[in-house]
């Protein structure tokens, strides 16, 4: 059953790819609810896009690094945190209500749609 | 390495919410963009290069608990990487302005739909 989708999914990588390449961010908030409509449950919509997100990321990241806009050296002090924290989250994700996934996230995306519409 | 108070919460917070894929991103550009005062650009580059190694992380944790369907992400994935290529390029020639209030609507409309979700058929 999913096979059959499988283009559906290519399109999804494409459309996400495509934003994030073009606008530089935001190309996984509308992944998530569209696996959702794909009848994928919430914590593996959110998990899924998580690694379609970490494919389109390292590419994204070789043109700014080729690019100059960004050196490894920079991220460094935010590293040792940013893994505590994904030890943390990624363990919530399985336990968290699914209600709360959807109003934290949909408070993200408001928050996300204010800055690129004052931007 | 002694790390300042705000670099501790906003590493923390963007993990925590990056590996969760609740698109953890926009809070890091805005501290680096806010309270680092680091251009627009340049922020968004560490922000992605921040991501790769969370979400190694996150991944490994996730597929352990079989929370990760690889026949939607690998396709995904292929496809997606091939579009950022043509995405980046896209944006060296038009200007993404206009894309980008529209997304932003759309980011409105289905936010507002987030948090009001009830039951499993409605995004």
């Amino acid at each position: 059953m999913l096979k059959n989708k499988k283009w559906l999914y290519i399109l999804l990588g494409l459309t996400s790819g495509a934003i994030n390449g073009l606008l530089g961010s935001g190309g996984g908030m509308i992944l998530v609810p569209a696996l959702n409509k794909c009848k994928i449950e919430t914590k593996k919509s959110h998990a899924t896009s998580v690694a379609i997100i970490f494919a389109i990321c390292l590419v994204s990241s070789m043109f700014y690094l080729i690019n100059g806009d960004v050196k490894i050296k920079e991220c460094t002090p935010y590293l040792l945190w940013g893994l505590i924290g994904c030890c943390l989250g990624a363990n919530w994700l399985s336990k968290i209500n699914d209600s709360w996934l959807h109003r934290i996230f949909g408070i993200i995306m408001l928050w996300a749609a204010y800055r690129m519409i004052v931007s | 390495m002694i790390s300042s108070i705000s670099t501790v919460i906003a590493g923390l917070l963007s993990g925590i919410l990056a590996s969760m894929g609740l698109g953890g991103g926009s809070i890091l550009i805005i501290y680096l963009v806010f309270f680092e005062a680091i251009p627009q650009l340049n922020a968004q580059g560490i922000n992605l290069i921040f991501f790769i190694p969370i979400a190694a992380v996150a991944i490994i944790i996730h597929s352990r608990k079989k929370l990760i369907l690889w026949d939607v992400a690998i396709p995904a994935m292929l496809s997606g990487a091939l579009a950022a290529v043509f995405g980046a390029y896209l944006s060296t020639i038009i200007n993404p302005y206009i894309l980008r209030k529209l997304f932003a609507i759309l980011l409105l409309i289905v936010g507002i739909r987030q948090i009001f979700y009830k039951g499993a058929k409605n995004v």
